[in-house]
């Protein structure tokens, strides 16, 4: 008889691409449990065809997971692999990623709506037929406890904040570096409606019209497959407002170029699961102002200034309340760096540990 | 200033700037909504699908040669896309005719409707 090796950790997402985050993520879990001896492969339903040979074809999943293993399912829109997936005999642990209600995406990325709405609806066919649930925020456990799930675990430190990834540096003149005129501002997100980038952007143009002429915005993110991106381009201009950037999908060094030259973070998603980037503007010491929603005030806790005002001059007046008070720009900074050891490299490899030790004994 | 306090005195400017006048153009920005809703006619073009060699691509580094394969594979294959693009074409404009005819109905209900609620 064949012996087994010892078991290993197979993890399976929905979508995977070279600059998303949840298989930025998944590769990161990847070493960590390499690293403890459990290593396993990566899967994908759907695959960018320039993430190369690092995340497989899922079609080819089930020969490769066997009854001793554990299979993460990271769980972040519809796809049948997932679903399958339950039939395998391994133990499974879902991660929710949390899934953008349809109803921001209709209108720009109807395809994406579909799927976030299937997603949506079918999870409640995962409750009870996992071994373990996970959400990095009780903004999203909610959703699972909504749809059936009794035990779901929190663990806001899920998500590696890689400060070696945030370090390195595009080589100057590339184009990714900010101006020196006046004040950048700046967010970091896909072009999606619930991001409400078009909400970033019209306050940007009170507070370029009535505080500061020669700001910039830079909205970095990639355009997905919608026309949001061409709207917001059309609210640029209808709103007569300048220097607005939409830079598409950025490599780290130069995205992190762009939030070491910004003055402030703005962020006015109405639906966010985690919003890695706000951690990553903490990192670079950037004032984040902030819409209370979503899992946002989770995340960031007291390090930003969080608002609850819809009003766009309310935002305008934070912003240039970021970019011109020093005390208040040391305040955030100091916060934002107590927050971040919330997310120390450490946690999270105890927090992957926790959730995936149980489940292999 | 703590950001607890940085929240509420930003809301207190931007009463203040109002009431001073300024900000006058905030109300036109929250209202602004440049959709472009595709008309009937346009999405009777996008419907008729065709078949584009020229977006084939190797996604690649140095992917030229693989380019050229893809686009030789997509010319041996051009009948099979064609019947698929014929059924998924067909679909789309049958569609888009029973859209077409639903908006007549609906226009011609509400001209009757204004008709009646004019008497």
């Amino acid at each position: 008889m064949r012996r087994r090796r010892s078991p290993r950790v197979h993890q399976l997402l929905s979508g995977a691409g070279p600059y998303d985050a949840i298989t930025t993520q998944a590769r990161a879990w990847r070493d960590l449990l390499a690293g403890w001896g459990w290593a396993g492969d990566l899967w994908a339903a759907a695959r960018d065809p320039a993430i190369g040979g690092a995340v497989h074809d899922a079609r080819g999943m089930a020969r490769r997971v066997g009854a001793g293993d554990v299979l993460i399912l990271h769980y972040s829109a519809h796809a049948p692999a997932l679903e399958e997936a339950l039939e395998l005999p391994a133990r499974k642990l879902l991660v929710y990623h949390n899934i953008t209600p349809p109803e921001y995406l209709w209108e720009h990325e109807p395809h994406v709506a579909l799927a976030c709405a299937l997603g949506r609806e079918r999870l409640a066919a995962f409750a009870g037929r996992v071994d373990a649930a996970l959400a990095p925020t009780e903004f999203s456990a909610a959703d699972l406890r909504a749809a059936g799930f009794a035990d779901v675990d929190v663990a806001p430190a899920l998500y590696l904040i890689d400060r070696d990834r945030l370090a390195a540096r595009a080589p100057a003149g590339d184009g990714a570096a900010v101006g020196d005129r006046g004040p950048t501002i700046l967010f970091v997100g896909r072009l999606s409606h619930n991001k409400r980038q078009d909400r970033v952007l019209k306050a940007f143009a009170l507070y370029q019209r009535h505080r500061a002429p020669a700001a910039r915005l830079v909205l970095a993110g990639s355009a997905g497959s919608g026309t949001y991106g061409d709207y917001l381009r059309r609210l640029a201009a209808a709103a007569e407002v300048r220097d607005v950037t939409l830079t598409g999908p950025l490599s780290q060094p130069r995205l992190n170029a762009l939030y070491a030259g910004a003055a402030a973070f703005v962020c006015l998603s109405e639906h966010e699961g985690f919003c890695l980037p706000v951690l990553e503007a903490l990192h670079f010491g950037l004032p984040v102002v902030a819409a209370r929603a979503g899992a946002v005030p989770e995340v960031v806790g007291d390090a930003a200034v969080l608002l609850d005002d819809r009003d766009l001059a309310t935002v305008a007046e934070a912003i240039d309340l970021c970019v011109r008070d020093e005390p208040l720009r040391e305040e955030l900074r100091r916060r934002g760096q107590r927050r971040l050891r919330d997310f120390e490299p450490q946690r999270t490899a105890e927090t992957v540990r926790a959730a995936v030790a149980p489940l292999l004994d | 200033m703590t950001p607890e306090e940085a929240a509420a005195r930003a809301a207190e400017r931007a009463r203040a700037a109002r009431a001073a006048g300024e900000y006058a153009d905030a109300d036109r920005l929250e209202g602004l909504d440049p959709v472009e809703q595709p008309s009937l006619q346009r999405l009777r073009e996008w419907g008729v699908l065709e078949v584009r060699h020229d977006v084939l691509r190797s996604t690649r580094r140095g992917g030229a040669p693989i380019t050229a394969f893809k686009r030789f594979l997509a010319r041996m294959l051009v009948q099979y896309h064609n019947e698929e693009l014929a059924q998924a074409t067909r679909f789309n404009l049958h569609l888009l005719a029973h859209v077409g005819a639903l908006r007549e109905r609906v226009d011609k209900l509400e001209r009757r409707l204004r008709e009646l609620e004019g008497r």
